[in-house]
């Protein structure tokens, strides 16, 4: 046995502790290849960062027909010290040369023997496909396509369990349904005047700015009492609502599916919609006009701030213009916003958690699409709402 | 980190010498009271674990031994009595040397408790990718070594909604070896798994006690099992809130041996009959 030259030596110029530098040397005796290594060969001390000049120093030992380690003066190892043997056993398989594993300690033996015993599985996961423009456009039609199928169906069912529920041949929770009701009237009244005074106030201000300069600063009620009981009332609350509820709904119903909570009503001969769905959709439909009306007012009392503390107009004042510009219509409109606000944000909400993958991370972005869907849906529908009152000239 | 040799008595010491600079046990608990708020679940809890050693909890459902794993690995605080890791009391270290302490511990929950949005691959690196200076590639083929151990080889790239209860045991014991731990926790590792699969875990626990040297606790009470892996456990009684036997199993289950409680419980109720999981005696 001869030691190899010192070009043999590997790195090990960013260690300090020299008792624990991993040093690997390879030297040869006639046919026999031996690997010695010393020092910690540890995750800490990352041996394996001399893994290719080992592999370079084997390479230019032609003609070996075995390879042996020697690990005697090893200081301490752990599993990373597989990185190398299986590396070089991989080489030995590669140049003909017979791996020596009887050289090897019992316990890294013991671990190669483990991490042999299950043969790899091919997957197919690890190889990377890129896909074409045809597919990742055809993918997102498909998706697209799907989903669209899912929310009517979603729609179709609920309808089915309302048909259900009415003919008094549905498993509906009523107790949900009061818990909701409660959920989405009282404990939403502090966001939901916070957020109205304030909507009211800024649109005051901005009324202000502007009525003022041709001596209208008393319209400033006309503009916040329409506003606020035709567009901003119903908005804003249908807005809160899909932060608030509909997030919570996805959320519920999809934590429920993780823990097959839903499988078990079904097995149970329960649908999940007469049970989960509609009480939620139910009690939030009607909550809502009851919010809105809550938003209209503390948006009045908002403006009302801004009249009486900027542009020096009576209470009495403000309150008869209020009442002299906004008629029965505009509340009425409000309202009819609000039922629509209110279903659109249950059905996003629980057809979203009833979408919901089985993993956490699946839940968390149902929360999200349901508030992203609520929204889009709610200002999409304001439009729509809009349009058919400006054609029916109602 | 233990050295090589082909003694696995011998590298057992080794190890304790090496990381307590003496003999200490790896683990020693003492005078341990458990409580939630004012409830005492158990009082006065003292024992010790050689290092290298397969150690069992077991008892009824209730008694505390989860809670007692809690206590163990440092989510729960210690009110009364103190745990020491290799001499060195880890319920009253600094924060900063718990730690420490703590990086040395894996610790497999009862679920596998896998990070949902990440691959088995990215459950497994991220300990490494925190606490270690490896390198992007030196992480990869430590995690690659790290799921052949546990047979999951080539599902690197799956999320654990994919994989079976059973492999998730297995990934989630993957990403606890992590580091290469010298104490290993395992809380109800057989739960919920049909008898092949458990009896594999239960292999594959010895396997690595036998390769690496590692200190095994795990909180258990099924009986194939604690008669399969256990070098020695403790028995936790709810009734009377005390640790009413320490030995092995296989002992503790002779007549006379530990209290009749102790025995009901190994015998599933019935002195007549052959422990689960030990050989029927002819």
């Amino acid at each position: 046995m001869h030691a190899i030259s010192e070009t043999g030596r590997m790195d090990t110029t960013d260690l300090t502790d020299s008792e624990a530098i991993p040093k690997a040397n390879v030297s040869r005796v006639g046919e026999k290849l031996i690997l010695k290594l010393q020092g910690d060969w540890t995750l800490r001390y990352g041996g394996n960062r001399q893994l290719q000049g080992v592999l370079s120093e084997l390479d230019r030992q032609s003609g070996a027909a075995e390879l042996e380690f020697d690990m005697a003066d090893i200081a301490s190892w752990d599993t990373s010290l597989l990185i190398i043997v299986s590396r070089v056993q991989e080489w030995c398989k590669a140049h003909n040369v017979r791996f020596g594993r009887s050289s090897l300690p019992l316990g890294v033996k013991g671990l190669i023997a483990l991490s042999e015993e299950v043969p790899e599985r091919k997957t197919g996961r690890s190889e990377k496909k890129s896909a074409s423009l045809f597919a990742i456009v055809g993918n997102a039609t498909i998706s697209g396509v799907s989903g669209v199928n899912a929310g009517l169906s979603f729609i179709g069912e609920t309808l089915v369990s309302f048909g259900r529920i009415s003919r008094g041949r549905a498993a509906f929770d009523w107790r949900l349904f009061w818990l909701t009701m409660e959920e989405c009237s009282a404990q939403a009244l502090p966001i939901v005047g916070l957020i109205s005074f304030l909507t009211g106030l800024i649109f005051a201000f901005v009324g202000a700015v502007q009525l003022r300069q041709f001596g209208a600063g008393i319209y400033v009620a006309n503009l916040v009492a329409v506003g606020m009981a035709r567009e901003m009332g119903a908005i804003m609350t249908g807005i809160i609502m899909a932060g608030r509820t509909g997030a919570a709904f996805a959320a519920q119903i999809g934590s429920m599916k993780v823990s097959e909570e839903i499988d078990a009503l079904r097995t149970l001969a329960i649908s999940p919609m007469d049970f989960l769905v509609s009480p939620r959709l139910l009690a939030l439909s009607l909550m809502m006009p009851l919010l809105v009306l809550y938003s209209d007012l503390i948006g009045i009392l908002g403006g009302a701030v801004v009249a009486l503390g900027f542009l020096d107009i009576s209470w009495i004042q403000y309150w008869n213009q209020t009442t002299s510009s906004m008629g029965l219509v505009d509340i009425a409109t409000g309202l009819i916003k609000s039922a629509v606000f209110g279903v659109i944000v249950a059905m996003a909400g629980c057809e979203r958690g009833m979408q919901c993958g089985n993993n956490a991370a699946a839940v968390g972005n149902a929360a999200t699409s349901a508030v992203v869907l609520g929204i889009t849906c709610i200002v999409a529908a304001d439009a729509v709402i809009d349009v058919i009152q400006e054609v029916l000239k109602f | 980190m233990f050295t090589p040799s082909d003694s696995i008595a011998e590298k057992q010491s080794t190890v304790s010498r090496k990381d307590s600079g003496d003999s200490a046990p790896a683990i020693e608990v003492k005078n341990l009271e458990m409580a939630y708020g004012s409830y005492v679940l158990m009082r006065n809890m003292t024992f010790e674990v050689s290092a290298g050693q397969v150690f069992i909890i077991m008892g009824g459902s209730g008694c505390g031994k989860s809670t007692l794993l809690k206590y163990l690995i440092g989510l729960k605080e210690v009110e009364q009595g103190e745990i020491l890791y290799h001499g060195r009391s880890f319920s009253k270290a600094s924060p900063e040397e718990r730690e420490k302490m703590q990086r040395t511990f894996g610790v497999l929950y009862q679920g596998g408790a896998l990070w949902s949005a990440l691959t088995l691959a990215e459950n497994v690196a991220l300990p490494l990718e925190q606490y270690s200076k490896l390198s992007a590639g030196e992480i990869s083929e430590v995690v690659s070594i790290k799921l052949a151990l546990v047979g999951l080889k080539g599902f690197e790239e799956f999320y654990p909604a994919e994989i079976s209860g059973g492999m998730r045991k297995r990934a989630g014991l993957a990403r606890a070896m992590a580091l290469d731990p010298a104490l290993l926790f395992f809380d109800e590792p057989s739960a919920g798994l049909d008898p092949l699969t458990s009896r594999r875990l239960d292999d594959l626990i010895l396997r690595l006690r036998d390769s690496l040297g590692t200190t095994i606790v795990v909180v258990t009470h099924e009986l194939p099992s604690i008669f399969t892996i256990a070098d020695t456990s403790i028995f936790l009684d709810a009734e009377t809130k005390q640790m009413i036997a320490h030995g092995n199993p296989r002992e503790l289950v002779k007549a006379g041996r530990s209290d009749p409680k102790v025995r009901e419980f190994l015998l599933r109720g019935d002195p007549g009959k052959t422990p689960i999981g030990l050989p029927r005696e002819k």
